[in-house]
């Protein structure tokens, strides 16, 4: 009674993905993007006879067009990508220059690798992919707890659970707050969406950081990552200090082709609080880069700026 | 391990020891317990999710309570499906597959309608409600691995049975269908594309979900449902029951959602 296959040419399934993409992505229209033409370009290129390879390169270009970090095609062979949120923009993290604030004796708790620099608390978390436990992060709220700040380090930090960062950031709220709006594509129209939804941020654990707190980024930071920004820069006691984010605030969603490829792609935006759309990135509080001459005397211009900072707020 | 043995060898002779009289009385009330367990094939297409037909073996399990009378016949049902679903294409280039977990509950009122068939059958009519609940997950979607939804139904009932005797034991064949006219779905938009934050402390979600509630007739959801019963009497109006079962739905939605499954398992009817 269901039947059990669907047609699985290449036609079909770029008119599927094309389809999909039309009536689900988020956003075509805060990029600018002219999806009908991409189509025009496209479909012509289309032949049932292609190899798999070519016809996935075509896919592949077809995503491309939308500049997004969040859209991947994966075939058993290749998976597409794009990385315009960073490339050609200045690097701002060297980990050799980080490695001698961490020095030897740095602790590694679940995700968090720990220092306590001239009694200010460093962490440096990588991603937000890695489970951790309630316990690692007590740990370091723990360790940090009488210090007089800490610098929360997520440089190159290009995501993972929205949920894990804002756990993390939980345990930086002193009390409830309305942080962002979500919206979600709810019709198949390129501004169909949902009435904003409101998200909040609420203390979590035993015991929370409420001291001065500088949170590091630069280009790399996306999507999860950039939620934790966006989360952070809403608490009093935070500034965020380095370079814009890379953006990426739509949650990727998945779908599968009838070939069996994946594809993923946003379907939902993120707006702060002034309705200011975060897929682009978020400015930082304090824009600074890392000097070539301080990089080479393996001094980090961005943690050297929050140290300063946590020193103005300490005194 | 030994204690085991005894224990389930001294279940099955107290089942049989207590089996002491008739099983289909013709007057009065029957109130039977049934309890049991078997295999389902269920499959299931989720547009929001996938294009794929995702289907799979599963471990099926079923109970319920019915009560029969002269007047009338009662039927309570749980049904409970758990499996691992994969899609049919290309097993060897793709590792997809989906957890599967579905519960049903059915709870029917149906009179004697008389009976057909130079009187060989026995018609009963009415109605029932029913409500079933989904749960998947996708092992290589991320943030809408999981989905969940809800439906519940007010459907037309009807069984026909048919019972005979042989070699000093009764038996009952009987068919049951049932077609959902008014249905109450929850799916909501982003349930099934759901984030990971869903349980959350986020008003949103439960805003979504109160937007997701639809109240749809046969146009938007079609199911159609039939259990076919086979009983064997034992004694003491205890009984043997084999149960095939046979549903589809259609969700004619932005995200169609289809599903079917056949079932087949082996119940112990207990009188009481």
């Amino acid at each position: 009674m269901i039947e059990n296959d669907r047609e699985n040419s290449h036609v079909s399934n770029f008119e599927l993905l094309w389809n999909e993409m039309d009536q689900k992505y988020s956003f075509f229209q805060y990029k600018n993007v002219d999806w009908d033409s991409v189509y025009h370009v496209t479909r012509p290129l289309i032949d049932d006879s292609l190899a798999d390879q070519e016809f996935f390169d075509i896919l592949a270009g077809m995503l491309y067009s939308l500049r997004d970090g969040h859209v991947n095609l994966y075939s058993d062979f290749d998976r597409s990508r794009s990385f315009e949120w960073y490339s050609g923009h200045p690097e701002n993290f060297s980990g050799m220059v980080q490695a001698r604030y961490l020095g030897h004796d740095f602790r590694v708790t679940g995700p968090f690798m720990t220092q306590v620099i001239d009694s200010i608390g460093y962490v440096y978390c990588s991603s937000f992919s890695d489970e951790f436990s309630e316990r690692d992060i007590d740990m370091v709220i723990e360790q940090f707890h009488d210090l007089r700040g800490v610098i929360f380090d997520i440089r190159n930090n290009s995501g993972g659970l929205s949920s894990t960062s804002k756990r993390i950031a939980s345990r930086f709220s002193d009390h409830p707050r309305l942080v962002s709006f979500t919206l979600y594509k709810t019709g198949p129209g390129h501004g169909d969406f949902s009435e904003p939804q409101p998200n909040y941020l609420l203390p979590r654990g035993i015991r929370q950081f409420t001291g001065p707190v500088a949170v590091l980024s630069n280009r790399r930071v996306y999507s999860a990552a950039n939620d934790f920004v966006l989360n952070m820069q809403t608490l009093p006691h935070v500034v965020i200090i380095g370079d814009q984010t890379g953006g990426g605030g739509g949650t990727p969603y998945d779908y599968e082709l009838n070939n069996g490829w994946r594809c993923r792609f946003p379907r939902t935006q993120t707006l702060t609080l002034d309705g200011y759309n975060i897929e682009g990135g978020i400015l930082p509080d304090i824009k600074v880069n890392m000097s070539r001459s301080h990089e080479r005397q393996l001094i980090d211009t961005i943690i050297e700026t929050a140290i300063t900072w946590i020193d103005s707020q300490s005194r | 391990m030994a204690s085991i043995k005894y224990s389930i060898k001294s279940g099955i002779i107290a089942f049989f020891i207590l089996s002491a009289a008739p099983v289909f009385s013709e007057t009065g009330t029957s109130r039977h317990f049934n309890l049991g367990g078997g295999w389902a094939l269920s499959g299931m297409r989720d547009e929001g999710l996938s294009p794929l037909y995702y289907s799979g073996s599963h471990i099926y399990a079923g109970t319920g309570v019915r009560s029969f009378s002269d007047t009338r016949l009662l039927v309570a049902d749980m049904d409970f499906i758990t499996g691992i679903i994969s899609p049919a294409i290309n097993p060897e280039l793709t590792d997809s597959h989906m957890r599967n977990a579905n519960m049903q509950i059915n709870v029917a009122y149906l009179r004697p309608a008389g009976k057909v068939f130079n009187d060989y059958l026995s018609l009963f009519l009415g109605g029932s409600i029913g409500s079933e609940f989904a749960y998947y997950r996708h092992n290589q979607f991320i943030n809408n691995a999981i989905t969940v939804y809800s439906i519940n139904t007010v459907n037309l009932d009807s069984q026909v049975s048919y019972s005979f005797s042989g070699k000093q034991r009764e038996y009952l064949i009987a068919l049951r269908a049932y077609l959902p006219v008014v249905s109450f779905l929850i799916r909501p938009d982003f349930a099934y594309i759901m984030p990971s934050g869903f349980l959350d402390h986020s008003t949103g979600n439960l805003k979504s979900l109160i937007n997701s509630m639809e109240i749809s007739s046969l146009n938007r959801y079609f199911s159609l449902n039939s259990n076919l019963y086979f009983e064997y009497a034992l004694s003491n109006s205890n009984a043997l029951r084999v149960q095939y079962k046979w549903q589809f739905s259609n969700h004619r939605d932005q995200n169609r959602l289809t599903s079917a499954t056949h079932g087949i398992m082996l119940q112990t009817m207990f009188n009481f």
